[in-house]
């Protein structure tokens, strides 16, 4: 498998971030070695996983089978590379992927320091293996300095015992037993060595780093640590935190922007299991929810943001727990500077709603579930397929008196459509007819542009993407850009029940994305993407092309994946899970 | 920008050696600075590939090549077109695959017209509102940009986008559009002081029964007025088609675009006297194509003379564009366009009917912060820029590593008709700074 070594080499450097499997035989955890006061750092506990998944024969053959790849690999680009490889392969005795995971098997730590010291630990499996690792790059680095003409740039020197190497005086590095450190100044590299011989405060003595451990649990295969009560004293990470403090940033957000600036430390674990990759973020910043946006979504064991609803062509969704009449209702206090800026917004909803007040009859007649979604359009016969394809979109709401509201909601539905028709009709652009089909027992309200001509339905206008429709089941109200979703949002919400009803417990934010559809929905609209690409990139046909083919192959690889954000006791938890799905070995 | 009087006194004086054919002489030979204006004129600028091969062939067969279409036009044409009639209504989009086609287009001079007629007939998206129809306008000015200016007339007078820009969408038997007769009268074709407000409601009323519906033109023959009219001295029972006819014949119109095209491909410094313009007029006038004008200029001993070159302020699409051409044959362009409408040159909307002034009012404190932004942008280093030139490569695939050396190579890359002689009290750390600098240069705002 000639071809797939590059693409091994060129995981190895995703792998240098990640490893371990098997502790460094007689040596205490790397983290013992690295001084304490880190900002940030990445403790990589169990590579095995993380080394089955990356240099496994599923992701070399779906890199390999990616558009880009297969350019270079015909072109004859990769060709150097392979030299490379098959040198790296010679010099150490043993296949790629076996040297891979001999040298990453044990873990590695990487942590950086206000000084902007880095440091990284690596553990190898195999003494004698990361020795001739260490050899070969002492052999490459001298081959690239002689090609720049800068002589013998390697030079070595003794500090306690221990021989610290550097390849241009731009970094440090030295190999002790099974373990590589590597470090970007040598007092990064000699702090280590003072630590090994001396003990002292380190890495692992650091509460930041022991509560992150904590937090990360010990299923994680690695962990991240953010020291936010050290980053936060930097203008530019409070100034990015306090970006959130605004209305729409709130409300989506609920006081994750809040956790963040409370937080002393914020805690990224990774978890690989198989094709599925996990990604947990955990803030200890504690929120007091009467005192923050978090207040409107407050979920609780009965409550939470609902399952996202299943319709053909899913290709994403977001699921909120949010109070909105709660939060309109307190946005003069949470934000004094903005409300003039919602007078024009609330006028123009007293003409939809008829002079009704849209805090407290408007609003309040909403519950606070409330799901977005957008899923792939089809396409009737009789209006033709556009040029451009763009997704159907909708909102899914629950009323507390749908009785009441739902003609109240009708009337402001079509007076939204009487606004867009006169809109249009001013532009000379058609207008929309409104229609009250029926699907199963809804009677629901739906506009339509009127067909185009037969002519041009293989080539349709961009506005037969939309053909906007409200429909009321059961106490939902449904707001969809397409007649289509808005029948199937009908038959799915006549799937809920009492119990999916009741919400997820403590979720209050859920967004999902369907990898796969959404490939599909870019791939019908590849022609203008290669386009956009040409002018936005300046590519030429071919390259734009490989560019986008590359993106759709990346696209169709993801599966579905999910994020999620919970508040548990005032604290925040995000959860991101990847499904991946690989070419077949 | 000194005007050499020399050549210009003796053109005026005799226009028959200010139009022979240029031939080159001991004393005023043919060089890499002159093969640098002509491309510069008749195109967008050029890189050292070109102006070698123009050294090489000679001025004649150089402009050979320039004034005739290359074989693979019509293929080139087609796959444009395609890519901008999918634009969907965006004139970012169109705007940006305008700015493409002009860099790589194998027949430059042809865009260079389409731009010249769009600044003339001065179409401006914010008057049509539907950017399909710009689409459209613009093609048709390419499609008759070369011919007689008859056939040009006639096209873009009826065209919706011309009856959406001058208010004539609905022009009615009772309401015959001043505004569009005054236009084509006053900035089109025969000039102001050639015509009479009478002339403008007898053409207006030849204009009458023609409407646009949407994106539609649609003519009524109820809204037409089919009575006797006289327009510029002439009683006939005018047709739309038959006063367009009647006023491109007119000598003075013909004298406006010769004057015109003239400011465009020979000099905007000086006001040429009738002498020097009539034996251009007369060919004109007389059904001649306006590439053939635009070839006699081109090949012209005028064109040649020191008079002509850095005689024009570099428009703000010929300073990108020229700049670009130096160093590739291919760059971003959706965010060119904004950058461009920023110094002046807002593609597919000249500011008035008059379309854009050019000349000294390209160059004001604002536009030439702009040049100066626009330039540093372009020219950042690769991985920062928007526009990808990748001066480092170029410069290594020249043998041009060495900064301090290099001045005189890109002094003569970006300033090839110029005698500026560049001197820097200090090298600048980076070979971007370098060119920027050069870019920066008051004669590198000329052309």
């Amino acid at each position: 498998m000639q071809f797939v070594r590059p693409i091994g080499v060129a995981l190895l450097g995703v792998a240098m971030a990640a490893s371990s499997a098997f502790a460094a035989d007689k040596m205490p955890p790397a983290s013992q070695w690295m001084p304490g006061g880190a900002l940030v750092a990445i403790d990589v506990s169990e590579a095995g996983d993380i080394l089955d998944l990356v240099l496994g024969d599923e992701m070399i053959a779906t890199v390999a089978a990616m558009p880009a790849f297969q350019e270079k690999e015909q072109s004859g680009e990769l060709g150097q590379f392979k030299q490379v490889v098959g040198f790296f392969e010679a010099h150490l005795g043993t296949d790629w992927k076996t040297a891979a995971r001999t040298l990453l098997g044990g873990g590695a730590t990487l942590a950086a320091y206000p000084d902007q010291t880095v440091v990284l630990i690596v553990d190898s499996t195999d003494a004698a293996l990361l020795e001739r690792f260490r050899d070969f790059a002492t052999v490459a680095a001298k081959g690239e300095a002689a090609k720049k003409g800068a002589g013998n740039a390697i030079n070595s020197r003794e500090y306690r015992g221990v021989t610290g190497w550097t390849f241009g005086g731009k970094e440090a590095h030295a190999v002790i037993g099974s373990r590589l450190v590597i470090a970007n100044k040598s007092d990064g590299l000699k702090a280590v060595v003072d630590l090994r011989e001396d003990g002292g405060a380190s890495l692992a003595d650091q509460d930041e780093f022991k509560a992150a451990k904590a937090a990360a649990g010990p299923k994680a295969d690695a962990f991240l640590m953010v020291n936010m009560a050290a980053l936060k004293q930097a203008p530019k990470v409070q100034q990015g935190l306090d970006k959130f403090a605004n209305p729409v940033g709130s409300l989506l957000l609920a006081g994750v922007a809040e956790s963040m600036r409370a937080a002393n430390v914020v805690t990224l674990a990774l978890d690989v299991n198989d094709d599925v990759v996990s990604l947990a973020a955990m803030s200890d910043g504690k929120v007091d929810p009467e005192k923050s946006s978090v207040a409107f979504a407050q979920t609780s064991e009965d409550h939470g943001a609902l399952p996202n609803l299943t319709v053909p062509g899913f290709l994403a969704g977001l699921s909120l727990y949010r109070d909105m009449h709660g939060f309109y209702a307190a946005k003069d206090d949470l934000f004094p500077e903005r409300t003039s800026q919602l007078i024009f917004f609330e006028n123009m909803m007293g003409i939809f709603f008829s002079g009704r007040d849209l805090t407290d009859e408007v609003l309040a007649e909403t519950g606070p579930e409330i799901r977005l979604l957008v899923a792939q359009q089809k396409y009737d016969e009789a209006t033709g397929t556009p040029k451009t394809q763009l997704p159907a979109f909708a909102a899914i709401l629950r009323m507390k008196n749908p009785k009441e509201f739902s003609g109240v909601m009708e009337e402001a539905w079509q007076k939204a459509v009487g606004l867009v028709n006169f809109t249009r009709g001013q532009q000379a652009e058609p207008g929309l007819v409104i229609d009250r089909p029926v699907h199963g027992d809804t009677q629901f309200t739906v506009a339509r542009f009127r067909p185009p001509e037969v002519e041009e339905r293989s080539d349709a206008d961009i506005r037969f993407n939309f053909n906007p429709a409200l429909a009321m089941p059961d106490g939902y109200l449904i707001l969809s850009s397409t007649e289509g979703l808005a029948r199937d949002l009908i038959d799915a919400v006549k799937q809920e029940t009492s119990k999916t009803l009741a919400g997820m417990q403590e979720i209050h934010s859920l967004a999902e994305v369907d990898g796969t559809n959404l490939a599909s929905i870019l791939q019908a609209n590849r022609e203008p993407l290669i386009r956009n690409n040409m002018i936005e990139e300046g590519h030429s046909r071919d390259q734009a092309e490989t560019a986008i083919d590359t993106l759709l192959a990346v696209l169709g690889h993801l599966g579905r994946t999910r994020f999620e954000i919970r508040n548990e006791s005032g604290a925040t938890q995000a959860r991101f899970v990847v499904e991946l799905k690989l070419a077949a070995k | 920008m000194s005007v050499p009087t020399d050549n210009l006194s003796r053109a005026a004086k005799d226009p028959a050696w200010a139009w022979a054919r240029y031939e080159p002489v001991d004393d005023q030979g043919w060089n890499v600075g002159l093969a640098a204006h002509l491309l510069a004129r008749a195109g967008f600028g050029s890189n050292l590939a070109e102006r070698e091969r123009a050294v090489a062939d000679g001025p004649q067969k150089t402009i050979d090549r320039l004034v005739h279409p290359p074989e693979d036009l019509d293929a080139f044409e087609q796959t444009y077109a395609e890519y901008e009639r999918a634009s969907e209504g965006s004139i970012d989009a169109l705007r940006a695959w305008w700015l493409r086609r002009m860099i790589e287009t194998p027949f430059p001079l042809l865009e260079k017209l389409t731009l010249f007629w769009h600044g003339h007939f001065a179409v401006s998206q914010n008057e049509v509102g539907r950017s399909p129809l710009m689409q459209r306008h613009v093609q048709l000015l390419r499609e008759y940009a070369l011919g007689p200016f008859r056939s040009l007339l006639q096209a873009v007078m009826v065209d919706p986008a011309m009856l959406l820009c001058l208010e004539a969408q609905k022009s009615r038997k009772a309401t015959p559009s001043l505004t569009l007769a005054r236009t084509l009268l006053g900035t089109f074709t025969v000039g102001e002081g050639n015509y009479t407000d009478r002339d403008v409601a007898e053409t207006a009323r030849a204009f009458t029964g023609w409407f646009v519906h949407r994106t539609r033109r649609q003519f009524y023959d109820r809204e037409f007025d089919d009575g006797e009219k006289e327009i510029l001295g002439k009683k006939d029972n005018f047709t739309t088609e038959s006063a367009l006819d009647w006023i491109a014949d007119q000598r003075a119109a013909s004298r406006t675009v010769v004057r015109m095209l003239y400011r465009q491909f020979v000099s905007e410094t000086d006001e040429p006297g009738d002498e020097l313009l009539d034996p251009l007029v007369d060919s004109l006038a007389a059904g001649g194509d306006v590439l053939a004008t635009v070839e006699t200029m081109l090949r012209s001993n005028l064109f040649f003379s020191p008079f002509a070159p850095q005689c024009r302020v570099k428009s703000p699409v010929e300073f990108a564009l020229g700049l670009a051409r130096c160093f590739t044959d291919r760059i971003a362009t959706q965010n060119l366009g904004p950058s461009l409408a920023g110094m002046g040159q807002d593609l597919y909307n000249p500011p008035t009917s008059a379309g854009w002034p050019g000349g000294l009012d390209w160059l004001n404190d604002a536009s030439i912060v702009g040049r100066h932004r626009l330039a540093a942008e372009m020219l950042a280093p690769e991985g920062k820029s928007l526009y990808d030139l990748n001066v480092q490569s170029f410069a290594v695939a020249h043998g041009k590593t060495d900064l301090a050396a290099s001045l005189p190579f890109f002094t003569d890359l970006l300033l090839p008709d110029s005698d500026a002689a560049v001197e820097m009290t200090s090298t600048p750390e980076r070979l971007e700074d370098l060119v920027l600098a050069i870019a920066c240069l008051p004669d590198y705002q000329l052309t």
